[in-house]
């Protein structure tokens, strides 16, 4: 069912029926107007047949009757007969009775025998040739005829001797213009022609059947022609029923008409009759419908046949032309779904030279122009792609430079410095010479700055390294609770100075043997918690600083928690950053080099761990590094945790 | 005896207020100091010096700003200011020329270019 939904389908049936329903209509419609001419045309030629027949019957029976009548027409004959009548016993007027009938049998080949009837019936005279007709002086003459007779009419009869029709005519004795009738005369001969014009079927089927018949008594008697081949039938007499309703019967009854008649045990028949008045015989032929109507059975089966090829070839032709409409369309279809789904280099070729054609140029245009737009597009991209790589590249190279660059200067200026320091450490402690106190001050602070400076380059050395990922980690196994209170003793005497409360809180409870051990770089780790309390013991002017440990999992925690004045909000962003804001908006002396926090970062992040800081001002700080126990490759561990 | 020049030093870090402070007054002459720009402008109202040795980098109120407004007040115009930078890149230089400085001294400043800067400005 999906194939009707799509364009071809519905095409090919609208194609296929438009042409199977035209074709069909028009088939079933000339069928019928065919059907009703050729009927018409069926009963003409029965008819024809029928009429034909009665003609050439008519003119057979013509003949007999004239010759019939010059017979009896014998004005000696009808004195001697009417002699007879009253003198029965003379054999003179026999002897001259026979004598005319031998004449007349002479003079009319076409009777075989003749016989002559006194008007009470009783016969004669009569010759006794061979042949039909034959009789026997005494008896009576048929009833029938001598009825017929004396109302002062022929009486014709037909009948079959040796499988050959015979005509028999019984003709008046009589005065002419007198009415006076005294006998009969029966004239017998075979008669061929009628067999002939029985067996004559010309424009007829092979089942058509031409039949002669005429009422006697309560029978119709009925004569059959000869049967095919010139086979003689054994009894071609039928005598029916007038009762029965046949063609034959009908034309005895002197009814004229053509009519399809269903005959028991033959079916249905076209039949056609007539009736000669002159001998009161009946002419009727018939054919069966089977045959007669079998050229429209055929008309019928061609018709079907046609119709049959109709739909076959109505629903190939439909799909033929359905085809060759939905095929460019299928490929124009084909064409924007390749589009589509981004294949740029798709285009159809379609050359049924409809708009469809057209339609596939103008496609293959935009795609064309789509292709090179897209083309142009990516090339672009491309460019700018390559371009922006290479700026990149060149900025990489520029910041490693700028490393080296610092890396080797940072060394430079140590040497420099070293011989500075010495000098000015030697002069200062008085080794060369007594000074006076405002030449110990300038050397104290010269001395001082020195340091800064020494710090200050080491610091940048350290950057750099971790900047460049050139940090190398001298990892051992360390107690984090040892480290942690070395920081704590080295910074004492500070804290003291300043009266803070510097002090360590490792909870023995997180180990049982009171260490906590990880695997890290001893001087660095150091660096990064000095770094820490440096800065707290900067920023406090009074209260503690504490530093705290903790072992969460497979990390460790270091805390240094000051009551310090604490850090603005808006600088706790990028604090870790080297020269953060933070740094700037310090006071001069209390600024450091405004680079330990960025390189405790980087020191941490080596480690894997991670350093961050709460801080609410007026209050103080917290700054905590956590760090995996197990070392770098356990960092995924801390993120997670954390 | 003629009376001493004076000369107002203006930078957050102690140090150099120090050392500075020693030089100038070996040289003879008056030396006061400010911290920051505030206390600048303060001091040039208290007792307006002869110059104004002024650091760029400083916190609160920045150097050129401390300038500008030295320069803008008709009473303190006169006095010449001397900016120290740590950095003598032409966006500095020529942001504090736009706000009157009237020379520049680059750190690390050595005692003699102290003396020549200030002979130019000041006089012995």
């Amino acid at each position: 069912m999906r194939f009707f939904k799509s364009l071809k389908g519905r095409l090919m049936a609208m194609i296929a029926i438009a042409v199977i329903v035209t074709g069909s209509v028009v088939l079933v419609f000339s069928y019928f107007v065919t059907r009703s001419f050729f009927r018409d045309e069926v009963f003409l030629s029965v008819e024809s047949v029928v009429s034909r027949t009665k003609r050439e019957v008519q003119t057979v029976v013509s003949n007999s009757k004239d010759a019939a009548e010059s017979v009896s027409t014998n004005i000696q004959l009808f004195e001697n007969v009417g002699l007879y009548l009253t003198n029965p016993e003379n054999p003179e007027i026999v002897q001259y009775i026979d004598g005319v009938l031998a004449e007349s049998v002479l003079k009319f080949p076409e009777f075989d025998n003749i016989y002559v009837a006194g008007n009470e019936g009783t016969i004669i005279s009569a010759t006794s040739n061979p042949g039909p007709g034959k009789a026997t002086t005494g008896k009576k003459a048929p009833e029938e005829a001598l009825r017929v007779v004396n109302q002062d009419r022929v009486w014709a009869d037909f009948g079959v001797e040796d499988g050959k029709t015979y005509i028999s005519m019984a003709t008046p004795i009589r005065l002419p213009d007198t009415g006076v009738i005294t006998g009969l005369t029966l004239c017998t001969g075979f008669t061929p022609g009628i067999d002939r014009i029985l067996s004559d079927t010309s424009g007829f089927g092979a089942t058509g059947e031409t039949t002669i018949s005429r009422l006697s008594g309560s029978y119709v008697k009925t004569l059959l022609p000869l049967g095919e081949e010139g086979n003689v039938l054994a009894d071609r007499l039928l005598y029916i029923g007038t009762d029965y309703d046949l063609p034959s019967v009908r034309a005895a009854r002197g009814e004229t008409g053509e009519a399809e008649m269903d005959i028991p045990d033959a079916g249905k028949e076209v039949a056609a009759y007539d009736f000669l008045p002159e001998a009161g015989w009946g002419v009727s032929a018939s054919v069966s419908s089977a045959e007669a109507f079998s050229h429209l059975g055929r008309l019928r089966n061609i018709d079907l046949a046609v119709i049959l090829v109709l739909l076959f070839g109505g629903i190939l032709f439909s799909f033929v032309v359905a085809r060759s409409f939905a095929k460019p369309i299928e490929e124009l279809q084909r064409g924007v779904k390749l589009l589509a789904s981004g294949r740029l280099n798709a285009r159809v070729t379609i050359n049924d030279g409809l708009e469809v054609s057209e339609l596939a140029d103008e496609f293959n245009t935009m795609a064309s122009q789509l292709d090179e737009v897209y083309g142009t597009l990516e090339n672009k991209v491309r460019e700018r792609t390559r371009e922006l790589q290479e700026a990149n590249e060149r900025l990489k190279e520029l910041d490693d430079l700028k490393s080296e660059f610092v890396s080797i200067a940072s060394h430079e200026l140590r040497s420099p410095m070293a011989s500075m320091k010495m000098g000015i450490s030697t002069v200062a402690k008085e080794l060369v010479g007594p000074l006076n106190e405002e030449q110990k001050m300038m050397l104290a602070i010269a001395e001082k700055n020195m340091d800064r400076l020494t710090k200050l380059t080491t610091d940048l050395l350290d950057l750099t390294k971790i900047e460049t990922n050139q940090l190398d980690l001298d990892v051992g196994e360390h107690d984090l609770i040892e480290l942690a209170r070395d920081v704590v003793e080295a910074n004492e005497a500070q804290a003291c100075h300043q009266g803070l409360d510097l002090r360590v809180i490792s909870p023995d409870i997180v180990s049982p043997d009171g260490r906590i051990e990880a695997i890290c770089d001893y001087d660095r780790i150091y660096g990064v918690l000095q770094n820490l309390i440096s800065n707290s013991l900067v920023f406090t002017e009074k209260g503690s600083i504490v530093v705290s440990i903790e072992k969460i999992d497979n990390t460790a925690g270091i805390c240094v928690e000051d009551t310090g004045e604490g850090i603005p909000a808006e600088h706790i962003p990028g604090i870790f950053e080297k020269f953060s804001k933070a740094h700037f908006e310090t006071r001069s002396e209390k600024r450091g080099a405004g680079l330990g926090l960025a390189i405790g970062r980087g020191i941490v992040e080596a480690h894997g761990g991670k350093i961050f800081v709460e801080s609410e001002l007026g209050k103080g700080s917290k700054f905590c590094f956590i760090i995996p126990l197990r070392g770098k490759n356990e960092r995924e561990e801390v993120n997670t945790d954390s | 005896m003629k009376e001493k020049k004076s000369i107002l030093i203006v930078d957050d870090n102690n140090d150099i207020v120090t050392t500075y402070g020693v030089v100038l007054e070996r040289m003879g002459y008056r030396v006061s100091v400010a911290y920051d720009g505030n206390q600048c402008i303060e001091k040039i109202k208290e007792d307006k010096p002869d110059l104004v040795l002024l650091d760029v980098f400083l916190p609160g109120l920045s150097g050129s700003e401390v300038c500008r407004m030295i320069k803008e007040a008709s009473q303190t115009k006169d006095i010449p200011v001397v900016a120290i930078t740590a950095s003598m890149s032409t966006d500095t230089k020529k942001r504090m020329t736009e706000v009157g400085a009237d020379g520049f001294l680059l750190k690390p400043i050595d005692v003699t270019d102290l003396s020549r800067v200030i002979k130019e400005f000041v006089g012995v």
